[in-house]
């Protein structure tokens, strides 16, 4: 799975918010609001990292067991990519 | 052809006769050198031409002009907002909502409240937004409006912007800048690169920080005018 490209996460304040650039903002033109585990998973994938990778962080960091971590990530990926945001 | 737009002196080589005729009240004769220059080329313009379809040759190259101005003013503190921008007692009232809300119908009744002569459109669809170097925001005219041309060579600081909404009472209350900024970012040029939409996040948040920013529910009166004046208002002008 990928973030398609001309997507970036923004912080504005205390929000964090993933936004359309270039051709895409012409199809996609909506501000999605994210939370913080939204933005490491969304970061993670557009950095290229596997779920694993990303499962492995969200675990260390929030002290949940990793396949918990895993699903969590996974079910978000699901929603980005209803969303029109990712790709599989 | 020199011109001024947003403040600044930019020269712009057009080809078609009737972007010449767009842009003519926005020529500048003095002499002040100009901060940007471009000309549309005839290759860039075959190349839009073959993506439009269309034979509309001033639509395609008002197209290619107004696009590269505003990624240049992205560059320089600056932007154009989807909205109605009114010039007011030497002061820039701006209302922005998604196309069919009534920006044009609330901007008439400003009209028709405090005078036809005395409230004057700035421009009835994307007006310029821009920070001068004092740090005062400006609203201003562009060439590039609606489908009814409706735009002056103007411009006035800016006493503050209304997120416009239909509603059957009518309302006014502040915006906090966090929550202006994401609903100010829907409506201003799509950047086209991170670093640009970077920049436009970093005017937004200044724009927020010192203009500003309300939430209108109005309906089709001349008190939802008198409302939105009255909030808006700045010190100043009492």
């Amino acid at each position: 799975m990928r973030v398609k490209d001309g997507f970036m996460l923004r912080e504005v304040g205390a929000t964090k918010v993933i936004i359309a650039i270039g051709a895409m903002a012409r199809e996609f033109h909506a501000i999605a609001h994210v939370n913080t585990s939204g933005s490491i998973i969304f970061t993670g994938f557009k950095n290229g990292k596997s779920a694993d990778d990303i499962a492995g962080k969200l675990s260390d960091m929030f002290k949940v067991d990793f396949e918990h971590a895993k699903s969590d990530v996974l079910a978000y990926a699901d929603k980005l990519v209803e969303a029109g945001i990712m790709e599989k | 052809m020199k011109y001024k737009l947003a403040g600044r002196v930019v020269e712009i080589e057009a080809l078609n006769e009737g972007t010449l005729d767009i842009m003519k009240a926005y020529v500048y004769e003095g002499d002040e050198k100009p901060a940007f220059e471009f000309r549309v080329t005839k290759d860039e313009f075959e190349i839009e031409k073959e993506a439009w379809v269309r034979e509309y040759s001033s639509e395609i190259e008002n197209c290619l002009i107004s696009h590269r101005l505003y990624s240049w003013l992205l560059e320089h503190d600056g932007t154009y907002l989807h909205a109605n921008a009114v010039e007011f007692n030497g002061w820039g009232y701006v209302f922005t909502a998604d196309s069919g809300t009534g920006k044009s119908t609330h901007c008439s009744l400003w009209k028709q409240a405090f005078g036809r002569g005395r409230v004057r459109v700035l421009n009835d669809d994307k007006p310029l937004l821009y920070r001068a170097p004092d740090g005062v925001f400006y609203v201003c005219g562009s060439p590039w409006c609606g489908k009814v041309p409706d735009n002056i060579n103007s411009q006035a600081p800016l006493a503050g912007i209304c997120i416009l909404r239909q509603a059957k009472e009518n309302t006014i209350s502040r915006v906090s800048p966090e929550k202006a900024v994401l609903r100010l970012y829907e409506q201003a040029y799509a950047p086209d690169s991170e670093a640009a939409a970077d920049k436009l996040f970093d005017f937004l948040e200044a724009l927020a920080d010192n203009v500003p920013v309300y939430d209108l529910g109005c309906d089709i009166s001349e008190a939802a005018a008198r409302l939105a004046y009255g909030a808006m208002r700045p010190k100043e002008d009492l």
